[in-house]
């Protein structure tokens, strides 16, 4: 345990990270990272990250976060191109109550839960292995802000919030030809494996009832770290983009453009992105939400009500 | 190291409940009107309202979602414009792509990066010609390695 505080104000939190060589791992050693202890000679007073070997071959790391529910454990392969070391990472942060804990370099998601590490000052690593040697390499802390400044973004920002890996989005306000699509909502999740912060979902757009069904539409909600203190524009570092190329093709930018959030109407406190208004026109023959061969022709009826429509996507948080 | 300005502020806590029911005009998709705040809600928005006191507060303030709309002059426009290449690298490269191993001359390996690779998804993605495409990305990897 290191016998110095990262800091003296206890609204931080931590990023660490430590690489273990891989000749010195051997199955199901354990692994831990003791996170913002209020005593340096007491690991128990804080949070114990625990990175367990569950796999040689191929090399496999399972991650737990104590406390954080199912998905608070996770496996993950390191990075296949880095034989001789993998690196445990963990970003405990106080001030919104979350932790993030994983692999570098692995294929797949940390573990993310929401789970508030406390406000202590100190850190150390530990081990389970009293068989056999453990080796370390490039032990590395940082604290994650000052008491103005944010140093490094373990989250996706929202100005001083941080949504969490669960989001929902919902339609609403639709008009004329669009207004079967009030009330669709669909789940936003969190997906890591692209390699970039963004959340996907699924709408399913409903047909009428003379083809019946639905309609898959795609979404994908990027998240930039970058310029998110813009108080004038809440979620201006978010982005949704439709996925699939489905019903989107009148809108600026086809089905290709990027969407901000209205700056005038999206919160981030709470966290609430507004999107739209989005076209459902009659332009649009292949969409076939909403309309049916009985409803007015839009080659010869384009202007008639029932053939255009537009609606507005808002992104929350889930109830829990 | 990008360092931002941050607040150390705790929220406060508002002591009322949720005035809505879910029942009032309830339409056939599930939609009902929040007589109290004046919009349209589905049953989730109802659960945020009852179970988080951030929302409650936004819409008894008048700002909680639905509330207010961005024009509807706006129909179909983009807030920012972000098509065409520029979007499909930024979306194929991810939001970190300044920090993405690939992004720069050489990879960790020390090999040069494989342009035609990326070009040739930034081509199909970006419905532009291969030779643009490696264009496009020489110019920002020799943009990201400054």
């Amino acid at each position: 345990m290191c016998k110095i505080p990262i800091s003296d104000h206890n609204e931080n939190g931590f990023v660490a990270s430590v690489s273990v060589l891989v000749s010195y791992t051997e199955l199901y050693d354990e692994y831990y990272f003791y996170v913002c202890c209020d005593d340096y000679d007491d690991p128990d007073s804080g949070i114990k990250i625990t990175y367990k070997v569950v796999s040689l071959s191929p090399l496999t790391i399972e991650t737990t976060i104590p406390g954080g529910g199912d998905d608070a454990t996770v496996e993950q392969v390191p990075d296949p191109y880095n034989e001789n070391q993998w690196r445990m990472e963990v970003c405990a942060d106080h001030k919104v109550g979350q932790i993030k804990a994983g692999v570098v370099s692995a294929a797949y998601e940390p573990a993310w839960a929401k789970v508030d590490p406390g406000g202590g000052t100190y850190i150390g690593i530990g081990h389970n292995n009293t068989t056999h040697q453990n080796r370390f390499d490039d032990f590395n802390m940082e604290e994650l802000r000052t008491t103005t400044e944010e140093c490094t973004d373990c989250w996706c920002w929202c100005l001083d919030e941080v949504p969490f890996k669960y989001m929902k989005a919902t339609i609403h306000d639709a008009t004329q030809r669009a207004a079967c699509l009030n009330a669709v909502e669909w789940d936003m999740t969190w997906n890591y494996n692209s390699g970039t912060s963004r959340w996907e979902g699924t709408a399913q757009y409903p047909r009428n009832a003379y083809y019946g069904g639905y309609v898959d539409v795609e979404f994908a909600l990027y998240c930039d770290a970058e310029d998110d203190d813009d108080e004038d524009w809440p979620g201006r570092n978010w982005t949704l983009f439709f996925t699939n190329g489905v019903c989107c093709s009148p809108n600026a930018g086809g089905c290709e453009g990027g969407h901000q959030p209205d700056a005038e109407t999206s919160t981030c406190d709470p966290f609430s992105l507004v999107f739209g208004p989005f076209y459902l026109s009659s332009t649009e023959l292949a969409c076939s939400a909403c309309y049916a061969p009985l409803d007015p022709d839009p080659m010869t009826d384009p202007d008639n009500p029932l053939n255009n429509g537009f609606y507005y996507i808002t992104i929350t948080e889930v109830e829990s | 190291m990008t360092c931002r300005k941050t607040s150390m502020k705790k929220k406060p806590q508002p002591e009322h409940e949720c005035t809505c029911r879910g029942d009032e005009l309830l339409t056939t998709n599930g939609m009902f009107w929040c007589e109290s705040h004046q919009c349209w809600k589905t049953h989730h928005w109802r659960d945020l309202c009852k179970n988080k006191p951030a929302y409650r507060r936004a819409w008894e303030e008048g700002h909680g979602p639905g509330q207010q709309l961005p024009p509807a002059e706006r129909v179909g426009g983009l807030q920012r414009k972000l098509s065409g290449p520029g979007a499909f690298l930024r979306k194929m490269l991810g939001c970190a792509y300044k920090k993405w191993p690939h992004f720069s001359a050489m990879d960790k390996e020390g090999q040069e990066c494989d342009v035609d690779k990326y070009a040739e998804l930034l081509s199909e993605y970006g419905k532009i010609g291969t030779s643009e495409a490696a264009r496009l990305i020489k110019i920002a990897i020799a943009k990201g390695s400054k």
